[in-house]
Order: structure tokens, then C-alpha cells, then sequence
């Protein structure tokens, strides 16, 4: 900030600085106010009562809201239902996160060239993305059917398809495919604006040096680009771990519990069961675990993450 | 500068508006029934039905109630939500402090909307009203929506269930036609499914398509005459591992995939469309069929126990939560009274012994013919019995529907799948 030359302006006195220094302050509160309450309306107070409802016997319909303090909690912790849910939430987050991460690296690493029509290739792979979910699981309902289109194709070849979305061994690995074809697109795009931002002249001296394709993917793009990935790997593991939708239209957690995932017992302990402060303790128990994951995630990026080490 | 940073004072006023939004959240939260409010309200009735012929009626009953009641009631809305997500949105509703005034309830979940409490007994009100007129009543039907004298809910659809047939199906596979075989005697599950597998094997098509595995109880229509029973009458005994049930789940998985009599989980054959030959379900579903296929509507087959007819109910009650309980029960017994339930006939068969003639129910089914409604509908009806209920449904459901898709996979391990489904349940029961 410049200065007049010549005399500086008279200190204020002390009355008028306690003034002003009281408007800053209501005007500092003022333009903070509206975050706060939203996040506290929208963000805090939700958990907050989700939490309280845990710690209760809750039934709606039947007017019924009894304290049982941790029962809710104790009662989880011992369902078989809550472990299997546990461990088929697991596998469903590994394989997609995996898969999703893995697939969409390739794609984009595909599609990072300049040449006639990529464009079109770029929009195909995008397109599941903007499609609803749930006329992308109508589509797979009817193509994954015992007597649908893939079973038929496979037919020609002599194999003979499984049950995909009703056998207890293949439900769970179909989800994962229709998750993966549905949202791959979205990392591909986050990962191929990374790749184009790889300076060229880094890949050009590697090229020079005569590193080879991969030598210069493992070495120069890779570790360029770890900032996007570990923020796939967040994004796609919250995801993951929140899936409803597919579950809900295709299997309903079945056959037997092979796709209850977490979330969709959540569903099923509060709007089906109707007992809202059990499915308010599996809610805590999700949050923490995405809480959990994202810390670690967030943690560890020291160790491996372009400019964070 | 973090809040924890901050001057002493701005520090107290982000406090005290943090504290301020969480108490003003609290009290909306806690805050109790609003009271009745004076002049004219606004009732509101939840429903699965969104047909417009339908509401149109409701509607035309509402606005007479109205104009007898312009100081009371200003107006009577009907809420449409989807079947498959009814009772979720009805709980939705009761959570958020919305509950609807009157609903319609699934026959699932009577014995436990009456046992919690959910719906208010009406019977002072339906009793005391000479045009009700308890005494037309088919004896028998208010007995899901009846405890201890009182009355919870209005069953005013009531009817049982039947077996759709494809002719076409049949006739292409060289079957004989079941209305011979139900003069011979020989209308049983055995023949059946020998015809649903003789029909898949020759034609490619689907035989018996059993509707969704989700709503399980309707299997009642089936298991009922293997003698099989789900749990004991009074509830207090699950009998999913009876030596009963365990015949009738291996009976049906032998048919899924020793034959292909009944229609696999994940085959998209379907008896509407042409490509099932055989499907159980309500009179309703004759208003989705047209002329592409020759099709019949005959009573239940006889099974090992016999031949067993069961009905299904919707019923319509007051909920204990709304805010207007007195106005909804008038409401109620204005809407479900005899001269209104012959309206009401014209889309549900009422359990009434005065509208269960021929030509009520003729009205409400244009594409059954006579031998059809008298054949499978009226005379059925007088031996009907209901399907199972129970206090805790809604928390064992899920549980039992799982179980029963495994029983649905080949090679399964029927008896085993089943003893473990009554030890996963049997906490709900005794």
C-alpha cells in the first residue's frame, strides 16, 4: 500500500480503534455465519442426532423412542448378518477401488494422444457417467439375466453363462462390474487432465535417455500424477462404500447376504425393520469407517505422493 | 485464525450462534404434536394405488364427505406412493413428524401396526353407524384387523387368489386344458407341474412364475396345501424347518432345477407378456392381460394336505398418530360404508355378503367371465384363509426372503438352509 508523502493522518484515538475494531469484527462474523450454519445445519447436527438416535429404541410408526444406551451397538456387534455384511462391504470397496482406479489409469493413458476421432473414444468411456443409474441397472438387469443377452452370446461359444446376478458366488463380482462400467469414465477424465499435465519436455528427455515406454510411465508420469490418484483412491473408496443404488434395483443384498453391502443393510435395518436406532448405529459405524479410510488415506500420501513428500 | 485462536469475544459469539442453531434444530426435533387446529382441516390419506379411475371414485366420496362436513373438513387428499416402497414412506412420513391421517396397509403388516399400536381402533365409530352396517360382513375378514374387541382397520379389498393359465402355452405343448382336469378331479400341483415342464421343455417358454421371492408369505397360496405353515398360530413358534416346509422347499427346487417347471430367479419369463405358462395372483391382473394370448383364471391346485383357497387383504385405518383421529375414523366409516364400499366394488372386491354377488364383481373384473368370477372368486371366497402374519414381520422378512434365494440356487442344501433360517429367527418369536 502506497503512502501520501507529507504528514500522516491523525491516530485514531482509542474510542473510535475499539469501534472499528468492533465492526470488523461483527462484519468478520457476518461473512462467516453463513458457512458455519451450514455446516452446522447440513453437516454437524445431522451426525449429531444420528448419534443420539443410536443410543435409542426407535420406532417411528409405533411413536416408540426408549434410551438403551450402547444396546444398539452391543446388538450390531453380534449379528451375523452385520459381520457378513462387514466382510462382503470389504471385498465390494477392494474390487472396486482396484478395478476402477486400475481401469481408469489404462484408459486414460490410452486416450492421452492426439489423433483424429479420440474424442469420440473420450465421450464413449464418459458416457455411462452421465447415464442414470437406474436405467443403467435395467440395462444390466435384463443383460446379465440366466436367459439375457450375455448368456446368449456366451451360448454361441458353447459356455454356458451362470446366473450372474442370482448365484451367491457371481452377484457380488457382477455388481462390482456394473459399479466399475458406470463410473470408470469419471476417473479416466480426472486422470487423463493429470497426464496432460505432465511437462512433455521431462517425457522427452526420458525418451532420449532411452528409457522405455514403461520406464518412462513408472518413473516420470506416474509419480507426476499422484496427487490425482490419491484423490481417486478417496473419492472412489467413499463411493464404494456408500453404494445403494445398483444394490437396491438389482439384488436387494441378495442372494442370501452375498451384496449386503453396509450401506444397503442400513437400508434395510431402518426403513425395512423399521428400527431406526439400529440403523442409526450402522450409519456411526459407516461413518467411521469412511472417516477411518480417508484419514489413513490422507496420512500415508507423504509417502508416496508428488509434493506432499 | 481457527475458532480456538480467536479473541475471547468473537470466540463466544461463533459459540453462542454454533449453540443457538443446535438448540433451535433440538427443540424442532423435540417438539410435540401440534394442537388441533380450529375451523376446517385438511385430511390426508396414503395409498399405493395412483390410478386415475380410482382416485376419481375416492375423490367423489371425499367431496360428499366435505359438503356434510364443510366446518370440519376442507379438504381430503390422496397420497399415491409405489407398492415396493409403500411401507418406507409410510414410516418416513410418521418419522418426520408428517404422518398421514388415514392409510392403506398391506396384509403383511396388519398384526403388527395393531400390536404397536400404529392404527387407532374405530370400532365405536363403525359400530354405532347404522349405514356401516357391521352385520353385512363376511365373517371371517376382519379377523387380521381385529384384537380384543376393537376394530383397526377396514379390509376393502378382499379377495382370493387364483391360478392364471396360458392356453396357448398349454394347447403348443399337447396339455390337456385345466377346467378338464378340475372336472376330473385332477387339478393338483404334481399335474401342474408336470405340464409347466412338459411347456418349458417344448416350447422354450417359462412354466410356473412365481411372482417375486421378496414377498414370500404370498407362498401361502402354495405351501398352505402342502400343510405347511410358516410359524404357529398363536406366532409364538417359527415352523420354517418343519418337516412340512422342508418337503414343500425341496419340492420346489427339484421343479427349478431337477425340471424347469417353476421359473428360476434371474429368468425374465412372465406370465403377462406371453412367455409363462403358469402364474398365481389376484383378479386385478386380468386388467393387464389382452387378446395376444387364450388365457384362463381357475381356482388354487390341490396339493399333498389338499386343496387350500387363500385370500389377500388391503385395508384401509386410522393412524393412532395423526392429528385429526376422531375426523379421520368419520372419515373412514363414511368412506367404507355400505352405500360407499359399492363404489369402492368397482375396483375391489369388498367383504361384504351384499356386494359379493356376480354382478358386483363382474364390474370390477370386465375381462373375467362368469364361470371365472363364480368359479374362482365367489365360491372360494366363503373358505378363504388369510395369509400369514405376524407381530415382528417387518424385522424377520428380509431375513426369511434371503434364506429362500439360496433354497432357489441349484444343488441347495434345503434342509440345512432352512434349520439355519429358524435359528436365525427365532428371537422374534415365543
Amino acid at each position: 500500500m502506497g503512502q501520501h508523502a507529507g504528514a500522516l493522518p491523525a491516530a485514531p484515538r482509542g474510542a473510535s480503534r475499539r469501534a472499528m475494531a468492533r465492526r470488523e469484527a461483527a462484519l468478520g462474523i457476518g461473512m462467516v455465519a453463513g458457512p458455519v450454519l451450514g455446516a452446522l445445519v447440513f453437516g454437524v447436527a445431522p451426525l449429531l442426532f444420528i448419534g443420539w438416535y443410536s443410543l435409542n429404541d426407535w420406532s417411528p410408526l409405533a411413536g416408540k423412542f426408549d434410551f438403551v444406551g450402547l444396546n444398539n451397538f452391543v446388538q450390531l456387534f453380534g449379528s451375523s448378518t452385520f459381520q457378513t455384511s462387514l466382510a462382503v462391504t470389504g471385498a465390494f470397496v477392494v474390487g472396486v477401488v482396484i478395478t476402477e482406479t486400475i481401469v481408469a489409469l489404462l484408459l486414460a493413458t490410452l486416450l492421452n494422444r492426439r489423433m483424429r476421432g479420440i474424442g469420440l473414444f473420450r465421450a464413449a468411456y464418459f458416457a455411462p457417467v452421465v447415464v442414470a443409474y437406474v436405467a443403467w441397472a435395467l440395462v444390466w438387469d435384463y443383460l446379465l439375466a440366466s436367459n439375457g443377452a450375455v448368456n446368449t452370446f456366451l451360448a454361441n461359444f458353447g459356455i454356458a453363462g451362470p446366473d450372474w446376478l442370482n448365484s451367491p458366488s457371481w452377484a457380488l463380482f457382477s455388481v462390482i462390474l456394473i459399479v466399475l462400467f458406470k463410473g470408470v469414465g469419471q476417473n479416466m477424465v480426472l486422470f487423463l487432465a493429470a497426464l496432460q499435465s505432465v511437462p512433455s519436455e521431462l517425457l522427452e528427455a526420458g525418451e532420449i535417455d532411452g528409457a522405455s515406454p514403461f520406464a518412462r510411465f513408472r518413473a516420470i508420469t506416474f509419480p507426476l500424477i499422484t496427487p490425482t490418484v490419491m484423490m481417486v483412491l478417496i473419492l472412489t473408496t467413499v463411493g464404494a462404500l456408500n453404494i445403494f443404488v445398483p444394490i437396491q434395483l438389482l439384488t436387494h443384498g441378495g442372494p442370501g447376504n452375498a451384496t449386503n453391502v453396509i450401506s444397503y443393510y442400513l437400508y434395510e435395518v431402518a426403513f425395512k425393520q423399521q428400527e431406526f436406532g439400529l440403523g442409526s448405529a450402522i450409519g456411526i459405524v459407516l461413518f467411521v469407517i469412511v472417516l477411518l479410510l480417508t484419514l489413513g488415506q490422507w496420512s500415508l500420501r507423504k509417502r508416496w505422493v508428488h509434493d506432499e513428500r | 485464525m481457527s475458532l480456538f485462536t480467536a479473541k475471547p469475544r468473537l470466540r463466544r459469539a461463533t459459540v453462542t450462534v454454533a449453540g443457538l442453531v443446535a438448540a433451535g434444530l433440538a427443540l424442532s426435533a423435540c417438539s410435540g404434536t401440534p394442537a388441533e387446529p380450529e375451523g376446517p382441516v385438511d385430511l390426508r390419506v396414503a395409498l399405493w394405488s395412483a390410478n386415475e379411475a380410482h382416485h376419481a371414485v375416492f375423490n367423489e366420496i371425499a367431496d360428499a364427505f366435505i359438503a356434510e362436513h364443510p366446518d370440519e373438513v376442507s379438504s381430503i387428499t390422496f397420497d399415491a406412493y409405489p407398492l415396493d416402497e409403500y411401507p418406507q414412506a409410510l414410516v418416513t412420513q410418521v418419522s418426520g413428524g408428517e404422518a398421514p391421517d388415514l392409510a392403506w396397509v398391506l396384509n403383511s403388516n396388519s398384526r403388527e401396526y395393531i400390536e404397536e399400536g400404529v392404527l387407532a381402533d374405530v370400532s365405536d365409530v363403525l359400530e354405532a353407524d347404522a349405514d356401516w352396517d357391521i352385520d353385512d360382513i363376511v365373517p371371517g375378514t376382519l379377523d387380521a384387523w381385529s384384537k380384543d374387541g376393537g376394530i383397526y382397520a377396514y379390509p376393502f379389498s378382499t379377495q382370493p387368489f387364483g391360478m392364471y393359465v396360458n392356453l396357448d402355452l398349454l394347447a403348443a405343448a399337447g396339455q390337456d386344458n385345466p377346467r378338464d382336469l378340475i372336472a376330473s378331479g385332477n387339478w393338483t400341483w404334481d399335474k401342474v407341474t408336470e405340464m409347466a415342464d412338459a411347456v418349458s421343455k417344448s416350447t422354450g417358454q417359462g412354466g410356473v412364475q412365481i411372482q417375486t421371492w421378496n414377498i414370500w408369505v404370498e407362498l401361502a397360496t402354495i405351501w398352505d396345501s402342502f400343510g405347511a405353515k410358516p410359524w404357529s398360530a398363536d406366532g409364538k413358534t417359527a415352523l420354517f424347518d418343519s418337516p412340512e416346509m422342508i418337503e414343500f422347499f425341496t419340492w420346489v427346487n427339484q421343479n427349478m432345477f431337477d425340471r424347469s417347471a417353476i421359473v428360476r430367479p434371474g429368468e425374465t419369463f412372465d406370465f403377462t407378456a406371453g412367455t409363462a405358462a403358469f402364474k398365481i395372483h389376484l383378479l386385478s391382473t386380468s386388467g393387464s392381460l389382452d387378446d395376444s394370448f387364450a388365457w384362463d383364471f381357475v381356482p388354487l391346485p390341490a396339493g399333498p394336505d389338499g386343496q387350500v383357497n387363500v385370500m389377500n387383504q388391503a385395508a384401509i385405518g386410522v393412524l393412532a398418530q395423526s392429528k385429526h383421529p376422531e375426523l379421520a375414523a368419520e372419515f373412514l366409516d363414511y368412506f367404507t360404508n355400505k352405500q360407499n364400499a359399492q363404489k369402492l366394488a368397482a375396483f375391489f372386491p369388498q367383504p361384504r355378503k351384499s356386494l359379493l354377488t356376480l354382478d358386483v364383481i363382474s364390474a370390477a373384473a370386465t375381462k373375467l367371465n362368469d364361470e371365472q368370477i363364480t368359479g374362482t372368486i365367489i365360491e372360494p371366497g366363503q373358505s378363504a384363509v388369510p395369509l400369514p402374519v405376524h407381530p415382528h414381520y417387518s424385522q424377520f422378512a428380509s431375513t426369511v426372503a434371503s434364506s429362500l434365494e439360496l433354497i432357489s440356487q441349484p444343488d441347495a442344501d434345503v434342509e440345512g438352509i432352512l434349520h439355519d433360517l429358524q435359528a436365525s429367527v427365532e428371537q422374534y418369536f415365543g
